[in-house]
């Protein structure tokens, strides 16, 4: 049976490969090697280190959060609103614990932020999401709001990825789509390229293919929010209320604020009128939305803190065309958000 | 479970394969062949395990009654119960609603109820091994066997338990009988080959078809005449290459546990007329409806008519094999009617030469695909008005569907059957099989799909 050893110990040796260079390699930044800079954005760690590049030399006393609907929020907007020095903190499908634990961070930093400034969606308190695998893969943020956690080992951490319910499936990691990004990658790695979403140095992302498509004027706004129906509809189907676990978790987070003396402004975010109308028609935003508003409520009477309600697009005057999709506002309209928040007269808001 | 599944290729195969080299006797090999059938079609609906049991069972000891049997009437009695067995298991499980829709359209006063029926994988497939052996029995052509484990080890044979090839017993006989034989390397080498040969045209060719030509006709009352005659070709290769990709996979499977099963294609697409392009294509299932179905109803010995009435009836039944629906018995008197045509027209076939031949045999075949892949009367009747002006919409035809039909067309015409193939046995071509297989394996899991003849 030699043939049938020697073609097995082939096939293993090429899986066994492939399973060390697409780990090494961790382009969709499953396993937290953190050796080669992830095809996908993992705004979480990556913005750990911009942020302390953006803090040497002048401290950060403005900090924004959010999920990637507060991504292309400019700091240099809320700059000009506030006269603070900002930052965009925002990271991708945040939710309450990812806030307590970028807040609790940034006071290790010897940086106690002056201002924060809470870009809320509804799904912040999603009551059947589980806390983001980045959240626990990352150490930093992981360890605030758990101190006993001890650093896992790289190995340890493959197979907790590979085991997880929300991990990386044997069928997925021994797939051609995987093994194609592990080498984009490496020859992004080597040529230097912007990945198709990147992050400046404020914090704020770069989604380059939408940026092209606009200045070029082929971008079909249309179809990119038919896509987030889908992705929404979802989103707010599986979510039956608010979770009473991550409630508890932002109100620590006022807590702590109001305990550190930062000022926390909570901007409850739009959707794009046309989503907003689908998903109040096919799904149960509505009363989640009426949810979140009288907890909101509740708490910026208890905590003193400001909330803006801004999900009406229209009323706080946002262009119908400036969205990159049906969630997602380009940088004019952030700054025109962000300008209602701030500075528009309270008469403009009734 | 199917071949390209990880449960096949790391769990049962490696284990199976292990078992069975490691097991020293005939009979050991005998119950492990049975038992691990038995588990691979169980994973798929365990409650179907005991209507191929009662099969086997029927078969397995009418086959001996028909053997010790002296009188005649008694060793035809046991044939009929036994055919009539497994026509009855097929009929009740695959046709009865076919034919209790169709009755209740008729418009009688009366009506025939329906029932929810699950059509039990591969029941076409089986019951044409059954029947196959009870006949060659009872023909003389084969003894039947005593052990009961040899026999059920037959029919259950995962490799092709479930979409073919339809072996006979007769066929691997010599093989089950030596099955204590030593595996030699030459042809393991073949089996790894032929089995990733299969493996590759599934994953890397007929399923990346699939994923233009399904969109396709998801919209089929949209496309343009290009766009139809481009989903008709492409649907021609992807069913080729998904079935002769699966044939290949189940002869190296066979040839890994030192079982010759026949091949089942052999070039269909360079066929010259559509008699050759039956024996071309799933030869298992053409030869078994010669052998068994054609021949028994006369053949050709009966003059012109008769031969004719005798080709229709093997082609619709061989179409109604197929699957229950219209369009299956359309296909099959199709096919009945070029093969009674292509008696009158060897002649014309010779003036127009081969590569003219080949060209109209080929463009015949794919028309008849587009009754073969359609969900009902109506789409292969939009789909042909389309692919010749009379209907259709402006969906173009896909680029990459364009290439794809471009490269299939030279594979086809060009590239040599796996059959034909040799496969050396050295380190290095070892290293390319398993490569060959990895870059499979990827694919495999970028999108996982069935064989299209799991259906039947």
């Amino acid at each position: 049976m030699k043939v049938i050893r020697s073609y097995v110990f082939f096939v293993a040796a090429l899986l066994l490969g492939h399973v060390l260079f697409v780990w090494l390699v961790d382009a969709r930044k499953d396993f937290a090697t953190g050796i080669i800079r992830p095809l996908v954005m993992d705004s979480r760690s990556e913005k750990t280190i911009l942020y302390a590049k953006a803090s040497a030399d002048n401290p950060v006393t403005g900090i924004l959060l959010g999920s990637s609907r507060t991504l292309t929020f400019q700091p240099a907007d809320l700059e000009k609103e506030t006269g603070l020095r900002c930052f965009n903190f925002a990271v991708q499908s945040a939710r309450a614990e990812d806030h307590l634990a970028i807040y609790r961070w940034l006071r290790t930093q010897n940086n106690t932020p002056k201002l924060l400034v809470i870009g809320y969606d509804v799904e912040l308190l999603h009551d059947a999401d589980p806390i983001d695998a980045r959240l626990q893969q990352n150490s930093a943020f992981w360890r605030q709001l758990h101190p006993e956690a001890s650093e896992s080992s790289a190995m340890r951490r493959f197979f907790e990825t590979m085991t997880s319910e929300h991990g990386v499936s044997p069928a997925t990691l021994f797939s051609a789509t995987y093994l194609r990004d592990a080498a984009r990658s490496l020859w992004l790695l080597a040529n230097h390229a912007p990945r198709i979403t990147d992050l400046a140095p404020d914090g704020t992302v770069r989604w380059q293919n939408w940026i092209a498509e606009r200045q070029a004027g082929t971008f079909d706004l249309a179809t990119h929010i038919s896509d987030t129906k889908k992705e929404y509809f979802t989103r707010y189907s599986r979510m039956h209320g608010l979770s009473e676990e991550r409630k508890k978790v932002f109100e620590q987070l006022l807590s702590e604020a109001k305990a550190g003396e930062t000022q926390v402004v909570i901007c409850l975010l739009p959707l794009n009128s046309e989503l907003h109308a689908y998903v109040v028609d096919k799904c149960n935003y509505d009363r989640l939305l009426r949810q979140t508003v009288s907890f909101l409520n509740e708490l910026s009477v208890k905590y003193g803190c400001d909330l803006e309600d801004c999900t009406d697009p229209l009323r706080i005057g946002l262009s119908p065309d400036e969205w990159f999709d049906g969630a997602h506002v380009t940088e004019p309209n952030a700054a025109r958000l962000m300008h209602y928040a701030f500075a528009a007269p309270a008469a403009s808001r009734n | 479970m199917i071949f390209n599944s990880n449960v096949f290729l790391f769990v049962f195969l490696p284990l199976v394969f292990a078992l069975y080299w490691a097991a020293g006797t005939k009979a050991q090999r005998y119950i492990l062949l049975t038992i691990s059938g038995y588990i691979f079609y169980g994973y798929w609906n365990w409650r179907f395990c005991f209507l191929l049991l009662f099969s086997s069972f029927v078969s397995f000891f009418a086959a001996l009654a028909i053997t010790d049997g002296t009188k005649p009437f008694t060793r035809r009695g046991w044939l009929a119960l036994s055919i009539g067995t497994d026509l009855l298991l097929l009929g009740f499980f695959k046709y009865f609603n076919f034919f209790t829709e169709n009755f209740n359209r008729l418009g009688l006063p009366f009506s025939l109820p329906l029932i929810h029926v699950v059509l039990p994988i591969g029941i076409s497939f089986y019951t044409f091994h059954t029947i196959s052996y009870i006949l060659d029995v009872a023909a003389g052509r084969v003894k039947a066997t005593r052990n009961i484990f040899e026999y059920f080890g037959y029919v259950c044979l995962f490799s092709q338990l479930v979409a073919g090839p339809i072996v006979r017993y007769r066929e691997i006989e010599d093989d089950l009988e030596n099955i204590d034989r030593p595996l030699s390397e030459s042809l393991a080498v073949v089996g790894i080959g032929t089995f990733i040969l299969g493996l590759a045209k599934k994953v890397l060719i007929a399923d990346q078809i699939a994923a233009l030509v399904n969109p396709l006709l998801q919209s089929y009352t949209t496309l343009s005449p290009l766009a139809a005659w481009g989903a008709a070709l492409g649907y021609a290769y992807q069913l080729y290459f998904d079935f002769s990709g699966y044939s290949d996979m189940s002869i190296g499977l066979g040839l890994l546990f030192g079982l010759h099963i026949p091949i089942n294609f052999n070039a269909p697409y360079r066929a010259e007329g559509i008699g050759d392009f039956w024996r071309r294509w799933h030869i298992s299932l053409s030869s078994w409806l010669r052998d068994y179905l054609y021949i028994p109803l006369g053949g050709s010995r009966g003059g012109s008519t008769r031969t004719a009435l005798n080709l229709m009836a093997t082609m619709l039944l061989g179409g109604l094999w197929h699957g229950a629906n219209w369009t299956f018995v359309l296909w099959g008197a199709f096919h009945g009617a070029l093969l009674v045509t292509g008696r009158y027209t060897a002649g014309l076939r010779k003036k127009a030469g081969p590569y003219l031949t080949r060209f109209v045999t080929f463009l015949l075949v794919v028309l008849g695909w587009v009754l073969f892949r359609s969900d009902n009367m109506h789409m292969a009747g939009h789909w042909l008005q389309t692919m010749f002006g009379a209907a259709g919409g402006s969906q173009a035809i896909p680029l990459a569907l364009a290439v794809w039909i471009g490269i299939c067309l030279i594979l086809t015409n060009v590239i040599p059957e796996t059959s034909k193939i040799t496969f050396p046995g050295s380190r290095k071509w070892l290293f390319a099989y398993a490569a060959g297989f990895y870059v499979c394996y990827l694919f495999m899991n970028q999108t996982p799909t069935v064989f299209l003849y799991y259906q039947f």
